[in-house]
């Protein structure tokens, strides 16, 4: 049953990013961009799909059985307040000089701002190599999932196949078109399911309020934030939602909106987004501390399926892993799409001296997007689980960026000098701190509460600050095509 | 004070409200969930709301560029 409802579900997204094709044009930047004509509802329910990961509903519960209601404050309400102001800030104007100077990825839009062909290519190599890790993060979780909830009957390798399979089918057909439609879907089903879940289950314990008790009497102090959260962490952590900012899958999605007020529905939408899925996942890792006892570590991961294993019937299971299954292609599939683009733009065309037909252009996006999948999968079989701890440095390399787009956006005195500066800056920092931090659990600087991030973004913008203040102003033609 | 202006002052409002020292160890019940977890859903709330009353959107945004 658990697998039928999958193979059902999977064939659905086929069928709707495969439909998309009908409203293609056939162009280069059709495929890639989506003609940049995305309305307000699909932008939202792509910007939101793109940016959720399984983690959300799967690894939320499991970080509120360790830690209690403090997660939400921890990871929900500041990508509430910061995403959308990101959104607001940064998405519409990065939209408005993508719309004026053609741009289609972000090398592209760093490269001309800052007149720097080898920042280009720096910044190619960074985004990309933060990226990766989170791609194979999402194969491997597919077949975790699956293998979890049908007991182990489907293996690991066919649960990430069948992810890999699937959403190279929708990208390299349906492009930027077919990505944006299959997400609306999959977002659409991931937050209804999060939510038929949380209340099938929650009445099965006798209703919120005695299974809060049960808890209260159990262990009161999941239900605070007591020592489990350091001040200083809910403070630093909020830097984390700010990789929004740099993420080349989000960028590429600001590009295809339809004009500027397409926006608005995903900066008024996003925060409500945050609570419909995050609060049911997070109510439900703290109750199933009293249903469910004595998780330890990783384990706690399970609470949610466990729970379900429980109380709920069959085919609550096989929704559910639709669910999961909805979260992670919602990410992976724009995520490859955006590397593809990436590979296409800034290093084929970029570096190939005379003019390439776009159709030329989407078949080598295609060939790149199949590959990548391929050596995705391939990766997966291998690497061990610790590769999940990866999943926060991704997040923590891409905020410590933020500064550089704030300031090539915001501030016409930034320079070549500082952005590189602050690239190199950022990028030796993230390897300090993840090799400090790599077998230490729950890391954070000298103890303090003070997450890494926080420390490398602000040695970033300052860097950027410095050094563009002791190198030359940009040329005023330059700067006259990115600020009014 | 600028359109801009307002919603940066009105989120760093909210994002101050987020660190809410006060309700630390207090394991009243509010709304049904406790008060700790019902302020910080109230307050991805009142973003949306904050969002929609005074995040205007620059409509000579959706024409020929500046």
């Amino acid at each position: 049953m658990t697998l039928a409802i999958i193979l059902a579900y999977l064939g659905l997204v086929l069928a709707v990013g495969l439909l998309s094709r009908r409203l293609a044009t056939g162009s280069g930047e059709d495929w890639f961009l989506a003609t940049r004509n995305i309305g307000p509802f699909i932008l939202l329910m792509t910007l939101f799909g793109t940016h959720m990961t399984a983690f959300s509903l799967l690894g939320a519960s499991g970080e509120a059985y360790r830690t209690g209601i403090g997660v939400f404050a921890l990871m929900a309400s500041s990508s509430a307040i910061i995403v959308p102001a990101i959104f607001y800030f940064v998405g519409m104007r990065l939209w408005r000089l993508g719309k004026k100077n053609g741009y289609v990825t972000q090398v592209q839009f760093f490269r001309d701002r800052f007149q720097s062909s080898g920042l280009g290519l720096l910044l190619f190599v960074v985004l990309v190599a933060l990226l990766i890790p989170y791609l194979l993060i999402g194969v491997m979780g597919g077949g975790m999932t699956l293998a979890e909830i049908t007991d182990g009957s489907v293996p690991k390798w066919a649960g990430s196949l069948m992810v890999c399979a699937v959403v190279m089918t929708y990208v390299s057909f349906g492009g930027l078109r077919g990505t944006a439609w299959a997400n609306t879907l999959q977002t659409m089903v991931f937050i209804v399911l999060g939510g038929v879940t949380f209340f099938w289950i929650v009445s099965r314990l006798g209703g919120l309020e005695a299974a809060l008790d049960r808890v209260a009497a159990d262990n009161p102090e999941l239900l605070i934030r007591g020592d489990r959260v350091q001040p200083l962490k809910l403070l630093t952590y909020a830097a984390i939602p700010m990789s929004v900012g740099m993420f080349p899958h989000i960028f590429m999605h600001w590009l295809t909106a339809r004009r500027a007020s397409s926006f608005r529905l995903s900066f008024i939408g996003y925060p409500l987004c945050v609570a419909a899925v995050w609060l049911p996942s997070v109510l439900l890792g703290v109750v199933g501390t009293s249903d469910v006892p004595g998780l330890r570590g990783p384990a706690a991961n399970s609470i949610m399926v466990l729970l379900i294993d429980k109380h709920a019937p069959e085919i609550l299971a096989g929704l559910l892993a639709a669910g999961v299954f909805a979260a992670i292609m919602s990410s992976l599939d724009s995520q490859t799409l955006s590397l593809g683009t990436m590979f296409t733009h800034d290093i084929v065309r970029h570096y190939r001296k005379n003019d390439m037909p776009e159709q030329t252009l989407v078949r080598i996006g295609r060939l790149f997007v199949l590959s990548l999948l391929a050596v995705t999968y391939a990766i997966s079989l291998v690497a061990p689980s610790s590769i999940f701890k990866l999943g926060i440095w991704s997040f923590t390399g891409y905020a410590s960026l933020l500064p550089l787009v704030v300031a090539a956006i915001y501030w016409k005195r930034a320079t070549r000098g500082g952005a590189i500066a602050s690239i190199l800056t950022v990028a030796g920092l993230w390897i300090y701190f993840f090799l400090r931090a790599w077998s230490v659990p729950g890391y954070t600087v000298a103890g303090t509460g003070v997450m890494p991030v926080a420390v490398i973004l602000g040695a970033g913008a300052m860097v950027l600050a410095v050094v563009s203040m002791a190198t030359r102003p940009p040329e005023r033609p330059v700067l006259e095509r990115f600020f009014r | 004070m600028t359109p801009r202006q307002l919603v940066l002052l009105v989120l760093l409002v909210l994002f101050a409200l987020r660190h809410d020292l006060w309700w630390w160890d207090a394991d009243d019940r509010v709304l049904g969930l406790p008060i700790g977890l019902t302020w910080h859903v109230l307050l991805c709330l009142t973003v949306a709301v904050a969002m929609a009353l005074f995040a205007r959107v620059d409509e000579t945004d959706d024409g020929e560029p500046s």
